[in-house]
């Protein structure tokens, strides 16, 4: 019996690869997850976020590499990683036909919340979730958001030191996203670790630290800050007349990364630290395009991700 | 000890949500008094009035005489005279009647001269069933009046004290009276518990699968063998509910005795019972949903009810088919049913039984447990 290791990383791979036949859906991702955060693993749909976090709960063995979660080997000691991690997927994964207090109790009794304890604990998820009006509800009857909160906890009622969040927000209206993530930050600041996946962007900054997958490969790993900035981006917004003939124009030069469309805003990213404001007038003006408003915007992890899967699609 | 909690916890889960399923509780309490209603008084394998049309060409009183004493045997009912062949033809394509007896024109002075006579009998053979029965009695009623004719003959010759040579006494045990009941209501224990333990349980997998939850158990710190116990542990005495309900209800209405022991019978149960679980636990690995589920337990329902004897006499079968039969439980729990219920036999009567659904259920239980992993793929 291998005892856990002493580390601040509570999560930590080396070269974790997982096949499906000849499909690679992981390749080599190497990461470690310190105590106590927020950690996001971004990327777009069938990247192998989902498949990531599989193996890290021990449900899914990997074919190449290895892994410890709390200080455990992912493919010897899967059964000791289950009873020390809380785990909830976009699905909810509640039983419709049972009340939210049954549902609660049920896992409760599950993960082995010793019996005295558990009135308690049940009471306080209940309140600290802001299920106590809804407890004798059918999990069934209850809206999205709401199902969220009893899934998310379900998935704390023991107390576990590492959560695993498999898209958690996903189909959930927006109100509710943000009430997620105040949940999500109270959890962290009491000392569990959040592992989450996720593929929205806004969601992404409010991580402590992120990586991104694509095509099952670890592109990027850091702080959003770390992120954006090692992309060498600079972000301009304008208002103009013709705004689709100012993105096909402004499109054709080199350093122009990417052109949005934001309502009557459109959104330039250059490339290498080249000023965009500069770019944007001579290209406009040489067009012929009128420009009614021009400054300088904030970097966001979007336009990082947006740039690094473009770097990536055109390597390949 | 965590586990054996785990455990109850799943069990009293699977509860909570029987209670809630209306339907699924309606479906397992009614459908043992539904069948057992319907197989009771619909099936019927012994044919008694056969619709009958007489062509009596001879119009004696002999040969009306042998008529109504085919009448009276109770197997056939006389619908009609005809008076040539196109009317038989007629009677029986247009299902009017299904046996035709011919008597020929000289039969009453046939028997007075001691010739032979050659009494016809058409059988509708669509029905194979009915040929059988319909042939049989007229035969056995025919060679007794030919004996007691000739023993008359002999007797009026001179020839004192001529007696019948040979006389078969059929003594029919555990079911004198031949009814079909008698005969269908233990079988239908043993059909009944098939179709609701295999569906059960391949459902009720198929369905955590469906909805997500599998996976979230998966996760958990839940063992494989206490996941499996506790799911359906509630489904085993539902099994034995079903049972008492339709020995019962057999016993009120169809009159059905329980000769043997009881506490045998439901110990011996438990593991056929078990072995349809293994089953049911078997599909719901290969089921991606509970419709899939539902169509694999019907799939397997009808070679049960085909080949296990419960409708059809296993010795009547070909090899192979009775070679498929032998790896179904219920071909072996039939025996042991139709034996404690009818025939009030001992453990030692059934112990071939109980090794062969020992060793099915092993060898499903390792089968079933090999497939079902607690990892997703």
């Amino acid at each position: 019996m291998s005892a856990p290791a002493q580390t601040t990383a509570i999560v930590e791979t080396e070269h974790l690869s997982r096949h499906f036949g000849s499909l690679v859906a992981v390749r080599d991702v190497s990461l470690s997850v310190q105590r106590g955060e927020i950690f996001g693993v971004l990327g777009p749909n069938g990247a192998g976020k989902s498949t990531t976090i599989r193996m890290l709960c021990g449900i899914l063995d990997p074919t190449g590499g290895r892994g410890t979660v709390v200080g455990y080997d992912i493919a010897r000691d899967a059964e000791k990683i289950k009873q020390r991690i809380g785990y909830m997927t976009q699905r909810f994964s509640l039983y419709e036909d049972l009340s939210v207090i049954e549902n609660l109790r049920f896992y409760a009794g599950i993960y082995g919340v010793a019996w005295k304890k558990r009135k308690a604990r049940v009471d306080a998820v209940l309140s600290s979730s802001g299920l106590e009006q809804r407890k004798d509800q059918l999990a069934g009857t209850l809206s999205g958001g709401w199902k969220q909160r009893v899934a998310l906890a379900c998935a704390t009622i023991h107390e576990p030191p590492l959560l695993f969040l498999d898209e958690p927000t996903a189909g959930v209206d927006p109100v509710s996203r943000r009430d997620f993530w105040e949940q999500i930050h109270a959890i962290a600041s009491q000392g569990t670790t959040v592992l989450l996946t996720t593929h929205y962007m806004d969601e992404a900054e409010r991580c402590h630290r992120l990586s991104f997958i694509f095509r099952g490969t670890l592109l990027d790993v850091g702080t959003p800050d770390e992120i954006v900035a090692r992309r060498h981006l600079q972000v301009a917004e304008l208002e103009v007349e013709r705004a689709t003939d100012a993105a096909a124009l402004l499109r054709t030069r080199p350093e122009v990364e990417e052109v949005a469309h934001y309502g009557h805003t459109l959104r330039v990213a250059v490339r290498g630290g080249a000023d965009p404001e500069r770019i944007v007038r001579e290209v406009l003006e040489g067009g012929g395009v009128a420009v009614d408003s021009l400054r300088r915007s904030r970097v966001t992890v979007e336009d990082a991700f947006v740039a690094m899967v473009r770097a990536e699609a055109e390597a390949a | 000890m965590t586990g054996i909690l785990r455990t109850l916890v799943i069990a009293w889960k699977e509860l909570l949500q029987l209670r809630r399923d209306r339907l699924t509780m309606a479906m397992m309490f009614m459908l043992p008094i539904v069948q057992l209603t319907l197989f009771g008084y619909a099936i019927n394998t012994d044919v008694r009035h056969i619709p009958t049309v007489v062509y009596d060409q001879d119009g004696s009183a002999a040969s009306r005489d042998l008529a109504h004493s085919l009448e009276a045997t109770g197997f056939y009912d006389l619908v009609g005279h005809v008076s040539d062949y196109d009317e038989i033809q007629r009677s029986l394509r247009s299902s009017k009647a299904r046996v035709a007896l011919i008597i020929p024109p000289n039969y009453a002075s046939d028997l007075v001269r001691g010739r032979t006579a050659h009494v016809q009998l058409v059988v509708d053979g669509s029905d194979p069933q009915v040929v059988a029965s319909a042939t049989n009695t007229a035969a056995s009623m025919v060679t007794a009046r030919s004996s007691t004719l000739l023993v008359t003959k002999l007797q009026r010759a001179g020839a004192g004290g001529v007696a019948m040579p040979i006389e078969l006494e059929p003594n029919t045990w555990y079911n004198p009276d031949l009814r079909t009941a008698v005969f269908i209501v233990p079988g239908l224990v043993g059909v009944i518990l098939t179709m609701t333990m295999v569906m059960l349980t391949a459902m009720a997998l198929a369905r955590e699968r469906e909805r997500g939850t599998l996976e979230q158990l998966i996760v958990s710190p839940v063992r494989k063998l206490g996941l499996v116990i506790g799911k359906i542990v509630p489904y085993v005495a539902i099994g034995y509910v079903q049972m008492s309900l339709i020995l019962l209800v057999g016993w009120l209405i169809f009159d059905v005795p329980i000769r043997g022991s009881i506490g045998l019978l439901y110990g011996l149960a438990s593991l056929f019972i078990a072995a349809n679980l293994a089953i049911g636990l078997f599909f719901s690995t290969l089921a991606r949903t509970q419709q899939q589920a539902m169509q694999m337990s019907f799939f397997f329902l009808l070679p049960n009810i085909l080949l296990s004897g419960f409708m059809f006499p296993f010795e009547a079968m070909p090899r192979p088919a009775q070679i498929l039969a032998l790896g179904l439980p219920l071909t072996h729990f039939l025996r042991v049913v139709r034996g404690i219920v009818l025939k009030g036999s001992v453990f030692a009567d059934l112990a071939p039984q109980l090794v062969a659904m020992a060793a099915i259920l092993v060898a499903l239980v390792l089968f079933a447990s090999a497939r079902f992993t607690k990892k997703l793929v």
